[in-house]
């Protein structure tokens, strides 16, 4: 047997797919993986569907449009088929807002499943997030000149509108506005606008929302804007004669008004004819190319970038990479939530030892919990916003972190995964978990021991630096039959401590069975 | 569509009649050998059948009801009609006079035509038997004048026409004796010629005429006053226009009567016949005046096509020019092997066709191929690619064959093997609704130790070995990524799993092919307009769509150097001051059919060099499937480029287009050595290279490997 084989050479020769149910249609990439990891598109099929349509107006999929899923599945299966890609570990089907927010989602996602065998499954907007900045990374990371300054990373969909700002390629913030391309169409079709009231219609609708996106993202400090999907490729198609779409490219921002405003001119049926376009591209141009415009001319540039980075490709390289979340990543999430913690003016530097103490311990009790680095992350960010409610008011903070952290824009992380986080902060002092709170008991069994056994070690640290001054420092641990000894150096009066731990120490010995104590180093013997 | 001033665009039927006139030329040409001249001439006989049937007959319909329309000419079709009569009939008189020279040199060879009352002997014996056993039983005359309805003349077929004076029926009240008329169709399954017993060389004498002299027999107890043979050329139906007039089908659709007889658009009779009878022919057949030619000789020269096949006369054709391939294909194990490390370009009919062939078998061949997606249409009877495809589906390959059923005349064939095809597991899809595939292109998935490849062979001619020795076409094989990208989009576009989408670098037709080229010609102009220099050179068989037109006037104007060379049509007019001086048109006609499209733009001195399948017609570039490849590759690309400086470069088989829409030969002297013939060059280049290559494994010695070296 060959040992040496590198970890990519299976992925090399079987080619991989995803698929993505968007708003406006199904899409597929085909690609494979080299030596190095990078994945090269060996095929990309697109059929146009109006899922989008159908939930935004009459919030189910109706059934002719199920049968046209159905059809392009198939047709796409036979293309994957012709790879020999059939094993579900080699596709990754996934599906966004339209089907997200279909009330028939289920049986829709069943049927594509007994008609074509595909397992299609539904992303929400932090995954979708999430894999477009793994997308944005890798592309943006082969072009210094766009990665100066910070850098916002947006893209229209037809139901919603991502937006992710980077710093020398790391994460600063996201961000998920509910304007869409195809909401926008859907609106004036439903206020039934005049052509002539269009316009100032999707203006305003438009504006709205570039006012919530200012509030967050401060415009003075936007070096370069890159604008994803079809859309402002298209743009780029009419506008650069040797536009290679796999290549970043510059549109001056008074070049793509200028087109935009020839686009707005016409109706969809002209875009179709002029442009030699699909009707569900047609649909979606000028209201994308709109906002693009508008948001450039907010962030004060002189062009906007278009790109090819795209959600299908943020999948295919999680698909290929060995571990899941890797350092990098974590490191992206972190950063994400100190901006959060920075945002409410926590305590940083406790919000950093607690955190930093909680490692330890976590690492200590490795035996005990079993958990893996994807908890020791929920730990880390949790540990980082635990006392975020503070913002609010000091009294019950542990409840004011918890909905603070829920409707944080965390960056990479689920909504699941987020509540787990939101709950360790609520339960980081005062009550322990009770049947009675509602967002524990809704949890699944696994999930709800999670909780408990990361809430009982950020409990610990907490209490660990309840001076709020950073003494206890380089930690021991050890076990002495039911006592978990902390054992702490350069310190002589640890009363404080010691007071801290019988109040919160309760969950941790709930949970592990053990006492924690904190002794002087040297005070016990073992 | 843009409109031209009317004088700015040569009429498209009067271009054709030229460039038609150009083939009769090289008919003309006595530096040729004499069967080629008649092949020459020949072909100038089916061509004008295929005219007459798709093109004047189109426009006979729309001058009868619709007559108001004009052609980007701003000829009314009426006005098009009775320039095209005036045209034909010094053509057809140019035909004979040739048809006349060509007859006494080839007398002077051997090759001998006789009058019926020229036999003797056993001559006369032998005709006088084959009439009787061979002919006269299948032959059936008709009298016209007493059947209740008009019998419908087969299109195209000969016949024999004779006034008959029957002393039985009486006679008229002014006293002249009854007539009537009669015709004696010479049906398709009786050969033209009959070839007579001789001592030396070979004798025939044609059927017509051998029936007429007999033509008595038929009708005994009366006397032939008036004989003459004529041949009736029909409007091709609508489907059959299809593929020559898609851009007169939309007018005429909303035109065209339910009847299934279609109408008279010509009518060849030969010299002698008498004005009664063709009066009475006209009549009878409702032949407009301007639809009636006299053939100074035998009617029907495309027949003669036959004669040029004769064995034992090869002193009177060209020297075989045998399709050489290139050295390093031959070395080589597999054409994969030689793509996966350089993209091929073959020149063919110089070079062999025989390696795409190759490369397509191997394909279906190999095991690492997973799947194989071709285009076919007008492919040769029993071709070889279509056994290899179903061969590869056998194996259990993924085979995908989009399939033309609309190429004219072969549809019957098509279907036949189609399904074959079908029966063998390949997935074929017959072609997209209303539009024609015309594309070439050939992909095999290839499973590699560093992943899947795929390796595509991109082509201006079709699939098909036998014309590939006749018809001058690029191919190109290569495996370069996004080639491979765009070639599997393309077909995922056809084969209808996805929508169309931008290509990475080829570009198809009907959705972007002509912004693509008129946007080529555009950044020429600006390009001159900045102040730099630009140029643009290609090579097609038609230049006839208004907005590319246009777009090249406005090049000219901005100095844009720009040679063409148009094999056919050409409604360009070049060189006039104020509009095109800048443009020069040239025309190669000759030994091989010009096929490749070939076009280069000088692109600021990083030249962009293409090969298409459409010509920058209405037909290729709105209502076809057709493929542009570029070829970025440097040796490949240099190569078309040689290939385009030659054919400019031509004076031997070269004609160029004045402003006034007449063309000059440019090569004065006939024969000269003055002259430059690029189809010698091309010939010579392709032997020079495999002679030098069989020249060096001479002078090397090899030695035979050792046991080690050959494990």
């Amino acid at each position: 047997m060959k040992k040496n084989t590198p970890v990519h050479a299976v992925a090399t020769s079987n080619p991989i797919a995803v698929v993505d149910i968007g708003t406006t249609s199904i899409r597929m990439t085909v690609a494979q993986v080299d030596p190095s990891g990078i994945s090269h598109p060996l095929e990309f099929l697109q059929q146009g569907v109006s899922l989008g349509k159908d939930t935004f107006t009459k919030g189910n999929i109706e059934k002719g449009t199920i049968e046209e899923c159905v059809r392009t599945l198939k047709n796409f299966r036979r293309v994957l088929e012709e790879y020999g890609i059939t094993q579900d570990d080699r596709i990754r089907a996934v599906a966004t807002t339209a089907v997200r927010e279909a009330g028939n989602r289920d049986a829709f996602i069943d049927r594509m499943y007994i008609a074509t065998g595909i397992r299609v499954e539904i992303l929400d907007d932090r995954d979708v997030t999430r894999l477009t900045y793994l997308s944005a990374r890798s592309l943006l990371s082969r072009d210094a000149s766009l990665s100066r300054g910070q850098v916002v990373v947006c893209e229209m969909g037809g139901g919603s509108t991502e937006m992710l700002l980077l710093a020398k390629g790391n994460i600063v913030a996201t961000h998920s506005f509910k304007l869409g391309a195809l909401r926008l169409r859907e609106m004036l079709e439903k206020f039934n606008a005049p052509v002539s009231r269009q316009r100032t219609l999707m203006v305003s609708e438009i504006k709205r929302t570039i006012t919530q996106i200012l509030h967050s993202i401060p415009a003075s400090t936007i070096r370069n804007m890159t604008a994803l999907g079809g859309d402002v490729r298209f743009a780029a198609h009419r506008l650069i004669p040797d536009y290679n779409p796999l290549l970043p490219a510059r549109l001056p921002l008074g070049a793509l008004e200028n087109f935009t405003e020839e686009v707005m001119t016409l109706s969809v049926n002209d875009c179709v004819r002029k442009y030699k376009m699909s009707f569900p591209d047609a649909e979606t141009l000028a209201p994308s190319l709109l906002f693009y415009c508008m948001l450039g001319r907010a962030f004060s540039l002189k062009s906007v970038i278009a790109s090819d980075i795209s959600m299908r490709h943020g999948i295919l390289i999680e698909m290929t990479r060995s571990e899941p979340p890797g350092d990098d990543f974590a490191r992206q999430v972190i950063r994400s939530a100190w901006e959060i913690a920075r945002k409410y003016k926590c305590d940083e530097a406790h919000a950093r030892h607690v955190t930093s103490l909680a490692g330890e311990l976590f690492s200590s009790l490795a035996e005990e919990h079993q958990c893996g680095p994807w908890h020791k992350l929920l730990l880390t960010v949790a540990g980082i916003l635990h006392d975020i409610g503070i913002f609010i008011n000091p009294r019950s903070h542990h409840k004011h972190s918890m909905y603070l952290v829920q409707n944080s824009e965390l960056f990479g992380l689920s909504r699941r995964d987020i509540l787990l986080v939101a709950l360790i902060t609520r339960y980081h002092r005062r009550a322990t978990p009770k049947a009675l709170h509602q967002e524990y008991a809704g949890l699944d069994r696994e999930a709800r021991l999670a909780v408990a056994k990361l809430a009982a070690i950020l409990r610990v640290a907490d209490a660990l630096d309840r001076s709020h001054s950073q003494r206890i420092a380089g930690i021991l641990c050890a076990r002495d039959k039911d006592r978990f000894v902390i054992a702490v150096p350069h310190v002589d009066d640890l009363a404080l401590e010691q007071v801290a731990l019988q109040n919160k120490g309760d969950m941790f010995e709930e949970v592990y069975g053990m006492t924690p104590v904190v002794e002087k180093k040297g005070a016990s013997q073992f | 569509m843009s409109t031209l001033p009317k004088t700015d665009y040569i009429n498209r039927e009067l271009s054709w009649l030229e460039f038609n006139d150009r083939v009769l030329q090289c008919a003309q040409d006595a530096s040729l050998p004499v069967l080629e001249r008649l092949k020459f001439l020949a072909i100038t006989g089916s061509n004008l059948d295929e005219f007459f049937m798709v093109r004047v007959g189109g426009l006979q319909i729309l001058s009868k009801k619709n007559d108001y329309k004009k052609d980007p000419a701003g000829m009314r079709p009426s006005e098009q009609l009775a320039a095209i009569h005036r045209r034909t009939t010094v053509m057809v008189a140019d035909q004979y006079r040739c048809f006349s020279e060509l007859e006494r040199l080839l007398t002077a060879s051997g090759v001998h035509r006789l009058l019926p009352h020229e036999l003797a002997g056993e001559q006369s014996r032998h005709a006088d038997y084959v009439f009787d056993n061979e002919i006269a039983p299948v032959l059936s005359p008709m009298a016209l004048s007493n059947l209740p309805q008009n019998p419908l003349l087969v299109n195209r077929m000969l016949y024999v026409a004779v006034h008959l004076n029957s002393p039985a029926a009486g006679a008229t009240r002014k006293g002249h004796p009854a007539r009537r008329l009669a015709i004696i169709p010479i049906g398709k399954s009786l050969g033209r010629f009959i070839t007579l017993p001789s001592d030396g060389g070979y004798h025939f004498v044609l059927i017509e005429d051998l029936i007429a002299s007999f033509a008595s027999r038929f009708f005994p107890g009366e006397t032939i006053s008036d004989i003459a043979r004529f041949r009736v050329t029909r409007n091709a139906d609508v489907s059959l226009r299809e593929d020559g007039a898609e851009d007169l089908v939309a007018e005429m659709e909303s035109v065209i009567d339910a009847r299934k007889r279609s109408d008279c658009v010509r009518l060849e009779l030969d010299g002698n016949a008498s004005q009664g009878m063709q009066s009475a022919l006209s009549a009878f057949l409702d032949a407009p005046g301007n639809a009636v030619y006299r053939a100074n000789g035998p009617l029907d020269v495309s027949a003669f096509m036959r004669l040029t096949e004769l064995s034992g006369y090869d002193n009177l054709k060209y020297k075989p020019w045998p399709a050489r391939t290139p050295p390093y294909l031959k070395s080589a194990p597999l054409m994969f092997d030689i793509i996966a490390k350089r993209d091929v370009l073959l020149f063919h009919p110089y070079e062999s066709f025989d390696p795409v062939l190759r490369f397509v078998q191997e394909a279906a061949r190999d095991p690492q191929v997973v799947a194989i997606k071709q285009t076919l249409y007008r492919t040769s009877k029993k071709s070889p690619m279509v056994a290899a495809l179903a061969e590869a589906a056998a194996a259990g390959k993924y085979v995908t064959a989009i399939v033309e059923l609309k190429a004219r005349f072969d549809e019957e064939r098509n279907i036949e093997w189609a399904t074959e095809l079908e029966d063998a597991g390949v997935q074929v899809i017959y072609g997209v609704k209303g539009l024609k595939t015309h594309a070439k292109v050939f992909i095999a998935i290839r499973r590699e130790p560093n992943g899947l490849r795929r390796y595509m062979h991109f082509g201006t001619g079709n699939y098909n070995e036998i014309t590939a020795t006749i018809y001058s076409d690029a191919s190109y094989l290569t495996c370069n990524e996004d080639l491979g990208a765009d070639a599997s989009a393309f077909f995922n576009s056809i084969t209808g799993n996805t929508q169309a989408q931008k290509y990475r670098k080829i570009e198809a037709a009907p959705l972007g092919l002509k912004e693509r080229v008129i946007s080529l010609i555009e950044a020429e102009t600006e390009r001159c307009l900045q102040g730099q220099r630009g140029s643009i050179q290609a090579k097609m068989n038609s230049l006839t769509h208004p907005d590319i037109i246009k777009a090249l006037y406005a090049a000219s104007q901005a100095g844009v150097k720009i040679s063409l060379n148009v094999r056919g049509i050409c409604c360009l007019r070049p060189g006039d001051k104020g509009l095109s001086e800048t443009i020069v048109v040239h025309s190669i006609v000759g030994r091989f059919l010009e096929h490749a499209r070939i076009w280069r733009f000088e692109n600021g001195g990083k030249d962009k060099v293409f090969i298409c399948t459409a010509d920058w017609m209405q037909r290729n570039l709105d209502k076809r499937i057709e493929l542009l490849t570029p070829v970025d590759d440097r040796d490949s690309r240099a190569r078309l480029m040689r290939i385009l400086d030659l054919c400019f470069k031509d004076t031997a088989n070269s004609w160029r287009l004045r402003a006034d829409g007449t063309w000059e030969k440019l090569s004065n002297n006939t024969g000269s050595r003055k002259d430059f013939n690029c189809h010698a060059a091309f010939y010579d280049e392709v032997c020079e290279k495999s002679d030098r290559a069989k020249r060096m494994k001479r002078t090397m010695f090899e030695t035979h490997k050792s046991v080690k070296q050959r494990k």
